[in-house]
């Protein structure tokens, strides 16, 4: 019985609220503006999303390719290392500039930067006169790289003990440039 | 006066019909775009997931393997086994197997067989409780002298410049190029510096002492080992993609996940350890784990161990998307240098 009560009572109520119970086009013109408004707002924070999500998967790229260069380069300075001696020249023939595996590399998923012939680069230090300011990155130079007791000799290649190296990589995407730089030290004992 | 005005105040049909139009156009429109924000972020999400489970498998793996000793488990088969159901296989040594796998016979010649092993006796010289003719191989007579592979490994073979078919399983791609390599590389075997006392001390003299956390034991005689455990089957006939890029709809993959086996070599009363290392979504092609995933026309082994240099390549293929049917892969990899010395 409430039900049919209620059913009753709904019913006089449109019916005494007539005409006046409808929408206008102006309200359903407004209201629909309001969903369009919210619907652009959802729609462009989607977007957004988007887009980090792809600097994301693209700093995940150059986090792996910078690392896992990294690690080549602690291989074969270790090998490179049962000959003290050599140690320099075996790992600046390897990896410096001209070397056999060189001082560039690619990333698969990534675009250069203008003008750079490749995402990657790999920087030996061999002068120990450089600062942190100079390297753009913290790795306690100047040091003593070649053991004889100063941080003066602008160039160790020849009798260095140990060396700092850079990693960068540096991609375009959509006009914006990007980098990462993975500093690290190679030994030669 | 007021009713006439009124009266005068409602729309004309045109006006209604245009004004309906505009407003029926502009709730499509709106749908669309809702739609379309569904899609992508539903994409963006499962895009998102994939890849940071990938990359947390990598980490994981990473910070696993920082100190390791990787291994390369091979043995040469010391009495034959013809093409019948036999319970165990003995060879020169089992040492660095891991105790539940797949080994490679006869790689590359006609007499190639999978045979899964579910554990190893405390002589060191049997593989126990043989299954035969595993991922799509046939039974095959397999004679004294024939060396075997676990399965799992995958290492550069000698010969680099135009090997025979039956001196490797695959070619990847390499740091400087194409390597040929033998084994799957579903696995990866390795010890850690640990101190049997429970202590901080690795040292034992010079060197370090090797070995495994068993049980929450340190032991001496412990082994590791990561490998792929497949978990569930997804074909691309079932997921419309051509999931590997070779050109058909016709293949069917492992999905599993990247599991950590921890055992006692020599003494079958100990436990063994296992726990996965991240969510079950690595891929792998059916009857060919460590095939080409990606139709770069190279073979994608999980891990590619190269013992001279000390370099494990890891590379991940991980899926997601499958339960809300638009199945989605993300390729990941990294190199790890294992700075110990390789001890088998």
């Amino acid at each position: 019985m409430p039900q049919g009560k209620g059913l009753t009572i709904m019913g006089r109520r449109r019916k005494a609220s007539g005409k006046k119970a409808g929408f206008t086009v102006l309200e359903m013109a407004l209201a629909t503006v309001t969903l369009m408004v919210g619907i652009m707002s959802i729609s462009a924070a989607t977007l957004r999303m988007h887009q980090l999500s792809r600097q994301n998967r693209e700093k995940a790229l150059a986090y792996n390719a910078v690392h896992g260069v990294a690690e080549r380069i602690n291989s074969a300075s270790a090998i490179a290392a049962m000959n003290p001696e050599t140690w320099v020249e075996t790992v600046v023939e390897a990896y410096g500039l001209g070397g056999v595996v060189g001082a560039e590399f690619d990333v698969l998923g990534l675009t250069p930067s203008d003008g750079a012939n490749s995402v990657g680069t790999i920087q030996l230090i061999t002068d120990e006169t450089l600062t942190d300011a100079d390297l753009g990155t913290v790795m306690g130079m100047p040091r003593d790289l070649n053991g004889d007791g100063d941080a003066l000799d602008t160039d160790v290649s020849a009798n260095a003990n140990m060396l700092p190296v850079l990693v960068t990589a540096k991609w375009r995407n959509k006009g914006i440039d990007s980098f990462m730089k993975h500093p690290l030290y190679i030994m030669g004992y | 006066m007021n009713t006439r005005k009124q009266s005068r105040s409602g729309h004309t049909l045109l006006e209604l019909t245009f004004s309906m139009s505009i407003y029926v156009v502009i709730l499509l429109s709106t749908l669309g775009m809702l739609e379309r924000d569904t899609h992508l972020s539903q994409s963006v999400l499962s895009t998102t997931h994939v890849e940071q489970m990938a990359q947390e498998l990598i980490y994981r793996l990473k910070g696993e393997l920082a100190n390791a000793q990787g291994a390369n488990p091979t043995a040469i088969i010391t009495e034959s086994i013809d093409d019948h159901a036999h319970s165990a296989l003995r060879v020169d040594s089992t040492l660095g197997f891991p105790n539940e796998g797949v080994l490679v016979l006869d790689r590359g010649t006609a007499s190639e067989e999978r045979i899964a092993y579910r554990d190893l006796d405390d002589t060191e010289e049997y593989f126990k409780t043989l299954e035969r003719e595993q991922q799509c191989t046939q039974g095959a007579d397999h004679n004294v002298g024939s060396e075997l592979v676990w399965g799992g490994l995958a290492e550069p073979i000698a010969q680099q410049a135009n090997p025979t078919a039956d001196q490797y399983d695959g070619l990847a791609m390499g740091v400087l190029g194409p390597v040929y390599f033998r084994g799957d590389g579903s696995g990866f075997a390795y010890r850690k510096p640990i101190d049997p006392t429970g202590g901080n001390d690795l040292m034992q003299g010079d060197n370090l002492k090797w070995g495994a956390v068993v049980s929450n034991i340190p032991t001496l005689d412990g082994w590791s080992a990561l490998a792929f455990q497949p978990r569930y089957t997804i074909s691309e006939s079932k997921t419309g993609q051509d999931l590997n890029h070779d050109g058909d709809k016709l293949d069917l993959f492992d999905v599993g996940v990247v599991g950590r086996r921890r055992w006692v070599t020599g003494d079958t009363n100990w436990d063994t350890d296992n726990i996965n290392m991240g969510p079950s979504a690595v891929l792998q092609e059916q009857c060919n784990w460590g095939g080409d995933l990606d139709g770069d026309g190279f073979d994608d082994p999980l891990f590619l161990w190269d013992k001279d240099t000390r370099q494990l390549q890891i590379r991940l293929f991980v899926i997601g998307g499958i339960s809300s049917g638009n199945p989605l892969i993300r390729k990941v990899e990294s190199t790890i240098f294992l700075r110990n010395e390789v001890e088998i």
